[in-house]
């Protein structure tokens, strides 16, 4: 039974991990991140289910996924992010923009879709169906998405750490000026952040459509845990976020089993808890390249 | 080589620099010393593009740069060595000078080499290439930054201060780099606060007062002039 | 008299609307937009005026309206009981929200009032035995007057008034030294620490006071349809708040007011275009923040202010001889600020390395140094705006140690800023009178309520600002805002809004960069006529021929130790001076000698 918790909060807390990846590597690169990430979310979902449901293969109907939200992100970034960069505008402007375009987004899923609830087909053979690991019983479907988001994050972590690309980010982060005397094009960093992150959170969407509850209405839950998986990660380091993540996911399912009463309610005075004592997160010692309480 | 004509350059709402005329002959060594606040840094900022220049012309070669962006400025053979030896820490040295050939990241084969030849001219960073940058020692740290800045082979270079906060001797190094650098061909901008370092490699030099341009002539004349002083501490 | 002319308008038009529109619908949707604004106007206390943040409003919203509803529908308590209740407990559980999170900023707030608002909402759905959950509580009885119900169109009067009421008490507030205080909490929390404003204590009180307003407007929600459940406390609400507030005009008066009634009535009309009606909100939110930033009324304000704009007049020189306000609480004689042993290290940087310093009173001391030699961080210790390893700071013989940034500045150490650190917001005027906070004694209600002591403090605060305006040669811009005068007036005016605290010690930061010959004279005299008064300065300047004649006496600082310390004279011959600024040359065998 523990074990069994362990698994599915895992894989939930797989989800998080990946929101809070998109918030990080905007973050770092621009501080500044998008509220809509969930709506982002939920898109990717209904837009693979409307393909899945059309007889599209599921490595196909991934391809597409990460085609529009790509789209969606160069979108959010030029219309809700550069413009209300300048001086002119209030420091938090970018949280209220993005937050309208999340809106909108969810708008357009109710009036496509509806705003009742979904029944995503099984990706992986179905989400009832119980593997025997170990004497232990998983469903596929949790297996596949703990498999996956830690394939992406590794995939991540791989850009960034590796390649050429992920170091110019880490550059624009350290200093915008600094990095445009290379001849880095700034902009068009900042553009590719977002192209990520939104990437990110369609993957999300497809992972989350079998095991998750599927409406217009769930963006805000995933972006606010999200978020508490980067702010326990300390919003520093990958790895942290990982950890913060898997770790709400089983608080998450941890305290479903003690009272199911509240739900969520759990998680989320974990995240106001950790704000209140512990802000720069759970991970003391390398301190955050940039500061979210600013 | 590079010339500039009436330049006011502007941060915010205050103007930094009123009407500064300097230039640089090809192949000499040109430093701008004075006080802090003087507006030295801005000078360099404004010619690669990172300050607002409000009035004035900076010509490289008679192609215009005030209005261009700085990877614009970059891609025209301009490296500027900020202030501030401005590695990034969690990059190895080796990727830091990557960083620098970033115009060059398709030819695998020419960025190879051309680091090659940072790590022959400066055999301290060879032997910690696999280093974070942030280790380093401060003037490990200023090579690295000059190297990053000559990896591109640029025909012009500027830098900001590239004593500041080190001990002697390894300014003594750092200045024997940049002399030698020069003799190879280079054209250098030197922006210090400490003259003595900056006249002793200079052949001519510029001194920036509140703004504007105070003293200028050969360097040879400026080290014994004792009005370099007053435009420091005034009287 | 033009306000009395307002206000009867507006109850004209409140009292004519169930008139104009006779239906139940609209005065349902009327009384709806009433206690909206109620929650509105104290969202804008907290957003527009303290410059924080909250996604959560429902929260405090749901708040009020379940506490009215229990325990009038289940405790059968009176409706004059209940409403200052739900006020209360709201209120209550703002200062419980704020106490902790007010030390966090930008995001981290914006995420934690998501997470109280979705607390509230999960609370309010899943806490059945308490609130009913999604079936909500049944039976809250509705306003009645001397035993019988007031009916629609008699509630809708009553929360209108509340709602006109409340309008005009802020207006009172937001206009007053109180609201100037608040503004410049928002616009500079280091420049209002710098002043002596205890800037923590002013955010919690923005969070109180608009939690508190929220309950309200939740409280008459609670009454209006005799029924509540947890479906009204959702983050759309929360939402619909804010969205409110940001097309109304974030920081106007009247921002509330326009912006709930159009998000209404565009509500009421789009539901017609069935699908699309949902796409007002979130449209309205980008288009607005994208094209009108500041708002229907703001940018009708905005608007007003630039065409009556005339170009401001150019520095000129300072009136002579007008006396600078004398300076209370200054040491006669003695030390008026000693430093000792101060150290401070960032990371195995010593930034100010065990420097000692004494400044006697009526002295101007400078404080000079080659590039990261450590005066910021010093006159940052000094202030408290950082904390040392080790060492002491005292004024006047008082220990200083510990104490932080408005407590020093209450102690009447008072500094400017390098970069210049204005209100935005504020008028020059304005700037000057929030300068004088440490001597302002009045409470918040008494600034509501225009009571007496509150009146003798905005009279004082008044004639205090025009003394040094025209010290200064102010006067003519006094009603101008920062950024529509020059560089070198707006540094005279962070100088007065420093000596309007009537510093014991005035610490300045580059008092002169930027400004051109000139100017810099022009400052210079001012100092001087403010040490003749017995203010003791202490300022950084890079300006040599500045520093150089105004000077008592000079400190060199380099690599965070001092080097030399005494006349300018001494200084600027010292060998070990020259090294440190020009290089090891110079200190090694120059001689220089004076300039006849």
């Amino acid at each position: 039974m523990i074990v069994q918790v362990l698994v599915s909060g895992i894989a939930v807390g797989g989800i998080y991990v990946l929101v809070a990846q998109g918030f990080y590597i905007t973050w770092r690169t621009s501080v500044t991140l998008n509220f809509g990430q969930g709506d982002f979310l939920m898109f990717g979902a209904f837009v693979a289910l409307s393909f899945l449901r059309a007889g599209v293969p599921v490595v196909l109907t991934a391809a597409l996924v990460v085609v529009c939200l790509a789209a969606l992100g160069a979108v959010l970034e030029r219309v809700a992010i550069r413009p209300v960069m300048t001086a002119g505008h209030a420091a938090l402007t970018w949280a209220f923009t993005t937050l309208g375009v999340g809106v909108i987004i969810q708008n357009a899923a109710i009036s496509i879709w509806g705003n009742s609830s979904q029944n995503f087909p099984p990706l992986f053979g179905g989400k009832l169906e119980l593997l025997r690991i170990g004497g232990i019983g998983v469903y596929a479907a949790e297996l596949a998405i703990i498999m996956l988001s830690t394939a992406i994050m590794l995939a991540y972590l791989w850009v960034l750490r590796r390649t050429l690309f992920g170091k110019a980010l880490a550059a624009v982060a350290f200093s915008s000026d600094t990095a445009a005397l290379f001849g880095i094009n700034v902009r068009r960093m900042h553009m590719l952040a977002y192209v990520i992150a939104s990437v990110l959170a369609g993957i999300c969407g497809l992972l989350v459509g079998p095991i998750s509850v599927l409406h217009p209405f769930i963006g805000l839950n995933f972006a606010l845990k999200g978020m508490a998986a980067a702010i326990l990660g300390g919003f520093a380091s990958p790895l942290g976020i990982w950890v913060g993540g898997l770790l709400l996911g089983v608080i998450e399912l941890s305290s479903n089993l003690v009272s199911s009463q509240f739900g969520d309610l759990y998680p989320f005075l974990v995240i106001v808890l950790v704000l209140i004592f512990r802000p720069s997160g759970l991970f003391v010692g390398r301190e955050a390249a940039v500061d979210p309480a600013r | 080589m590079l010339e500039i004509t009436g330049l006011d350059v502007a941060y915010g709402p205050l103007t930094i620099l009123r009407g500064v005329s300097l230039e640089v002959a090809r192949g000499e060594i040109v430093s701008v010393i004075g006080s802090n606040g003087a507006g030295k840094s801005t000078l360099l900022r404004a010619i690669s593009g990172l300050a607002h220049v409000i009035r004035g012309s900076i010509a490289l070669e008679g192609r215009r740069l005030e209005r261009l962006r700085p990877e614009a400025v970059a891609a025209l053979g301009v490296a500027h060595v900020p202030q501030g030896r401005q590695v990034i820490p969690d990059l190895s040295v080796e990727d830091n000078l990557r960083l620098g050939a970033w115009r060059l990241r398709g030819d695998g084969a020419r960025v190879a080499r051309l680091l090659e030849r940072e790590y022959a001219r400066f055999p301290r960073l060879a032997e910690r290439r696999a280093r974070l940058a942030g280790t380093l020692s401060g003037g490990e740290q200023q090579m690295l930054v000059i190297a990053r800045g000559l990896v591109m082979e640029p025909a012009f270079i500027m830098m900001d201060e590239p004593s500041l906060g080190l001990a002697p001797i390894v300014v003594d190094e750092i200045m024997e780099a940049i002399r030698r650098l020069n003799e190879e061909g280079l054209t250098v901008l030197l922006v210090e606060q400490a003259a003595a370092y900056a006249l002793a490699i200079a052949d001519r030099g510029y001194v920036l007062k509140n703004g504007e341009v105070f003293l200028s002539g050969p360097a040879a004349q400026l080290r014994d002039d004792e009005r370099v002083i007053h435009g420091y501490l005034g009287g | 008299m033009a306000r009395l002319v307002r206000v009867a308008v507006a109850v004209a038009v409140i009292a004519a609307l169930p008139y104009v529109f006779p239906s139940a619908y609209f005065t349902h949707v009327f009384t709806t937009i009433a206690y909206s604004t109620i929650v509105v106007l104290g969202l804008n206390v907290l957003i527009g005026f303290s410059g924080q943040i909250s996604l959560g409003h429902a929260g405090f919203y749901g708040v009020g309206a379940y506490t009215t509803a229990l325990l009038s529908a289940q405790h059968g308590w009176s409706l004059w009981l209940t409403f200052p209740a739900a006020i209360v407990v709201t209120a209550a559980a703002g200062l419980v929200f704020a106490l902790p999170a007010i030390r966090t900023k930008g995001l981290y707030l914006a995420v934690m009032t998501i997470a109280f608002g979705f607390v509230v909402e999960i609370l309010s759905q899943r806490w059945v035995e308490f609130t009913g959950g999604t079936m909500g509580v049944y039976g809250i009885p509705a306003l009645s007057w001397l035993g019988s119900p007031v009916g629609a169109v008699g509630y809708f009067y009553v929360v209108a008034a509340t709602a006109l009421a409340l309008q005009l008490l802020l207006n009172t507030l937001v206009g007053s030294l109180w609201g100037k205080t608040l503004t410049a909490v928002k616009d500079s929390e280091q420049a209002a620490e710098a002043v002596g404003i205890d800037v923590l204590k002013w955010k919690v009180l923005a969070f109180v006071v608009s939690a508190g307003c929220a309950g309200l407007g939740g409280a008459f929600f609670a009454h209006q349809n005799g029924y509540i459940n947890s479906d009204a406390f959702t983050f759309s609400t929360s939402l619909f708040f804010l969205v409110a507030l940001i097309v109304g005009g974030l920081g106007n008066r009247y921002g509330p007011v326009v912006g709930v009634s159009v998000l209404t009535l565009l509500n009421q009309l789009s539901a017609q275009l069935y699908e699309y009606r949902f796409y007002t909100l979130g449209v309205l939110l980008l288009g607005v923040l994208l094209l009108m930033p500041f708002g229907i009324a703001g940018g009708v304000a905005a608007l007003a202010r630039r065409l009556g704009r005339r170009p401001a007049p150019a520095s000129g020189p300072l009136p002579a001889a007008v006396a600078v306000p004398a300076a209370a609480g200054a040491a006669r004689d003695g030390i008026a600020l000693s430093v000792r042993a101060l150290m401070k290290h960032f990371g195995g940087v010593a930034a100010v390395d065990g420097v000692d310093i004494e400044v006697a009173t009526g002295t101007i001391h400078a404080l000079i140094g080659p590039n990261g030699a450590g005066k910021t961080t010093f006159i940052n210790l000094v202030s408290g705006r950082l904390v040392p390893d080790l060492g002491h700071v005292a004024c006047a013989g008082i220990a200083l140690d510990g104490t932080r940034p408005f407590r020093r500045a209450r102690r009447g150490v008072i500094r400017t800023f390098q970069n210049l650190q204005l209100f935005s917001d504020l008028t020059v005027a304005e700037n000057v009178s929030v300068g004088a906070h440490r001597h302002v004694r009045a409470t918040t209600l008494e600034f509501a309520f225009g009571l007496p002591r509150a009146r003798r403090a905005e009279a004082e605060a008044r004639r205090r600002t025009a003394a040094l305006l025209a010290a200064l040669g102010l006067a003519g811009i006094a009603d101008r805002r920062p950024d529509e005068i020059a560089y070198g007036h707006r540094k005279l005016v962070e100088l007065g809004r420093a000596l309007a605290a009537e510093p014991a010690v005035l610490l300045l930061d580059e008092p002169v960069a930027g400004l051109n010959a000139t100017e810099a004279d022009q400052i210079r005299e001012l100092l001087a006529r403010t040490r003749a008064r017995g203010v003791t300065i202490l300022l950084i300047e890079h300006n040599m021929d500045f520093v150089m004649k105004i000077s008592d006496r000079v400190t060199v600082l380099n690599f965070g130790q001092k080097i030399a310390d005494g006349t300018p004279e001494t200084v600027q011959r010292d060998p070990v001076v020259l090294e440190a600024y020009l290089g090891r040359r110079y200190g090694a065998n120059v001689v220089v000698t004076r300039r006849a």
